[in-house]
């Protein structure tokens, strides 16, 4: 497999005042400019949005031909926190496939102009319908996993705050990203209860924004400087119920998905350089360390007491500040990891540059991990 | 059958719900597996592993499965409540009501007095847990030594009654600005401040109840009131607006605006106006302290569980 990226767009997130037009159409305009072409040269454009509750806009292909002014084919797609995911591998498909030579993939969310009660009522609907009847909200399931895995395996709300404190850290380190603040330790610690064991900075912020990136088949890429392949691409999903993971430590759709993408470009955890992991909670993060195959099973508190997820780490994760500090506007989050990834590849990262980052990961997973998609992408293609 | 504990997670309070519960995963002995709630109550002895049993109860969101523990008995919680301007009238009243109904109070007026000493000797005299806290409550030092020395005492802040007020009237043409600052200072900026210094305790409780004792005259006007009109009008837009704030916490805030009451603080009015008055009133009479006593023991209740946001007439039908 080998799709090029060869343009990205990236909006600041935060509580930004576009509305979910403006932020897809700067998004794309953006990845169009950086990819040096031209809207009619796109053969389809991907759009990622998790909910059109939160604007009450429910029909976005449509509105994005308007803010662009063209005729196209645009399909939304929605899978909770990995629509944006789940979108570049349907663009990237729709290019193997040999029917598209270029795509558009956009992900985008607006959620800050909602009052709070409604968007916790709107994130809920992506857990199950029994979950939601028992008062189960996001934050919980995450709990739910985090207790279990503190139980097995010894790991503690401290771990938990060392992923926290370095994806804040690494977000003073960008410039698009939603929070610009050092914290501490302690400061997770102390922070709010919200779902024990989970605290208020274990939890990534309700956050807008939009992300693109343009595409296209290896002929056309083949072509333009500085591409970076997408090598590899899993996606899997299982039952949307937490009572139905045999073991609350583990994510099984992570595992088939990394499984399928490493081995669609033949390559092992150990030729990882740098991830984009989603830590839509803290204990996200820890539980795809070891479901991507970083360490063992129940070895990232190991992982993490080492640093080595760490910008100058073995394996810098989040480099960007990750879901909990750059932003999750939620359809845009997979389409911003992989924006990462492209930067860090292409050597363009900043201060938070990784070096010599040769081969890069994605992990987006949607609701408490029953949808996920892995993306590896490569600078240099290796066969 | 008997189900076991597989993990757990304590939830603040996300709407519809007004107070926090455990939301727990759970497995029988042939290893079925469920979602249930557990009462925020079991907190002791709740962990992996612990066994129980399940009884389908209602929700908010319908009907739902919940976890009793075994040998599970819900711990049982002294409340604790703060009542402002407590030494005499309506206050008072609050105050000897919830200490009947066994919670612990705070006694409180502007400045120490034998009269809030003797509420309070009274109070433990009759075997009612109570402590006196003077402080006046425009001042935001002395609002947080008081709630500090509350906690210390009693360890936790149940209910929050913001009821010390004063009266300055003048008509607008004589009302200085001084009287102005004065009625707006104690009775809204007052009840910010006792507010705004329980809050964080009720939080971390995940759970608390605030009443703000307002007046009909903040929904009516009145004659030589403007100050205290508009204070009272003005602890009714904020205990709406903070009932929006609070209620994901487990807070609720509500307001009584007690009608005329039979206390020192009308004593200024002449008979003939209050003969006329009371010919007003559909209930043919005065109010009495303890009608608004009532109200603040009902709202304060579990019984109230649902209602929050809300502005409550205890004004004989003077107002409909």
């Amino acid at each position: 497999m080998k799709i090029g990226i060869v343009g990205v767009g990236h909006t600041k997130f935060g509580n930004l005042t576009e509305d979910i037009g403006e932020l897809m159409f700067k998004a794309c305009t953006e990845a169009l400019k950086d990819a040096n072409t031209t809207i009619d040269k796109i053969d389809v454009i991907y759009i990622a949005n998790f909910s059109s509750s939160f604007v009450n806009q429910c029909h976005l292909p449509a509105l994005l031909a308007a803010r662009l002014g063209i005729n196209k084919e645009i399909i939304r797609v929605e899978s909770a926190c990995a629509s944006g995911g789940i979108a570049l591998k349907e663009a990237a498909f729709a290019i193997l496939s040999g029917i598209r030579k270029t795509a558009l993939v956009v992900g985008v969310e607006k959620m800050s102009s909602t009052p709070i009660e409604k968007t916790t009522y709107i994130l809920a609907s992506a857990a199950g319908p029994i979950e939601i009847q028992h008062g189960a909200t996001f934050p919980s399931l995450y709990g739910l996993i985090a207790r279990a895995h503190f139980n097995k395996y010894q790991t503690s709300e401290r771990h938990l705050a060392e992923i926290s404190v370095k994806n804040h850290l690494n977000a003073t380190l960008n410039p698009l990203a939603h929070f610009h603040k050092e914290i501490s330790v302690e400061d997770v610690l102390d922070s709010r209860a919200i779902a024990s064991p989970l605290k208020l900075l274990d939890c990534s912020p309700i956050s807008d924004g939009g992300a693109a990136v343009v595409l296209c088949n290896e002929e056309i890429a083949s072509h333009v400087e500085d591409v970076v392949y997408i090598i590899g691409i899993g996606h899997d999903v299982e039952s949307i119920y937490l009572m139905d993971r045999k073991d609350l430590t583990v994510m099984p759709a992570v595992i088939n998905a990394a499984q399928k993408a490493y081995q669609m470009c033949n390559l092992t955890p150990e030729n990882i350089d740098v991830a984009e992991v989603h830590d839509c909670f803290t204990i996200a993060e820890l539980i795809e360390m070891e479901d991507l195959g970083f360490c063992d099973k129940g070895k990232a508190g190991e992982m993490i007491n080492l640093g080595e997820t760490k910008i100058g780490g073995r394996i810098p994760i989040n480099t960007s500040g990750g879901l909990k500090a750059k932003g999750h506007p939620i359809g845009a989050t997979g389409i911003s990891q992989v924006i990462e990834i492209v930067k860090q590849l292409q050597g363009k990262a900043g201060k938070r540059q990784v070096k010599d980052a040769k081969v890069g990961l994605c992990c987006n997973i949607g609701g408490s991990g029953s949808t996920a998609v892995v993306s590896i992408l490569s600078k240099l293609h290796k066969k | 059958m008997k189900w076991k504990i597989i993990s757990f997670s304590k939830i603040n309070a996300p709407p519809p719900y007004t107070s926090s519960y455990f939301l727990a995963l759970i497995e029988d002995e042939n290893g079925q597996r469920a979602v249930a709630q557990i009462d925020k109550g079991y907190n002791k002895i709740i962990a992996i592993g612990t066994l129980g049993v399940i009884t389908e109860n209602e929700s908010p969101n319908g009907k739902i499965t919940a976890f009793t523990p075994d040998d599970g008995i819900i711990e049982e919680i002294t409340r604790v409540a703060i009542v402002t301007g407590s030494s005499r009238g309506i206050g008072k009243a609050i105050a000897l009501a919830l200490a009947e109904k066994g919670m612990c109070v705070v006694i409180n007026n502007s400045f120490r007095n034998e009269e809030g000493q003797k509420v309070t000797e009274d109070l433990i005299r009759a075997g009612k847990k109570a402590i006196y806290l003077p402080a006046a409550i425009n001042d935001m030092l002395l609002v947080t030594e008081m709630v500090e020395k509350t906690i210390t005492t009693f360890g936790r802040i149940d209910l929050l009654v913001n009821n010390a007020g004063i009266t300055r009237d003048k008509k607008i043409d004589n009302m200085s600005e001084q009287v102005w600052d004065e009625v707006i200072s104690t009775n809204l900026t007052g009840t910010f401040y006792c507010t705004k210094a329980v809050l964080p305790y009720m939080q971390k409780q995940d759970s608390g109840c605030i009443i703000n004792i307002s007046s009909i005259v903040g929904e009516i006007g009145n004659v030589g009131q403007a100050n205290y009109a508009a204070s009272k009008g003005g602890m009714i837009a904020f205990t709406k607006t903070l009932a929006k704030e609070c209620a994901s916490a487990g807070i609720r805030v509500n307001a009584i605006t007690p009608g005329f009451i039979k206390t020192d603080m009308i004593g200024s009015i002449p008979k003939g106006i209050m003969s006329d008055i009371i010919t007003d009133i559909p209930l043919g009479r005065l109010g009495k302290p303890e009608d608004i006593a009532n109200t603040v023991v009902f709202l304060s209740s579990s019984e109230a569980e649902y209602i929050t946001g809300q502005v409550i007439g205890v004004n004989g039908g003077l107002r409909m």
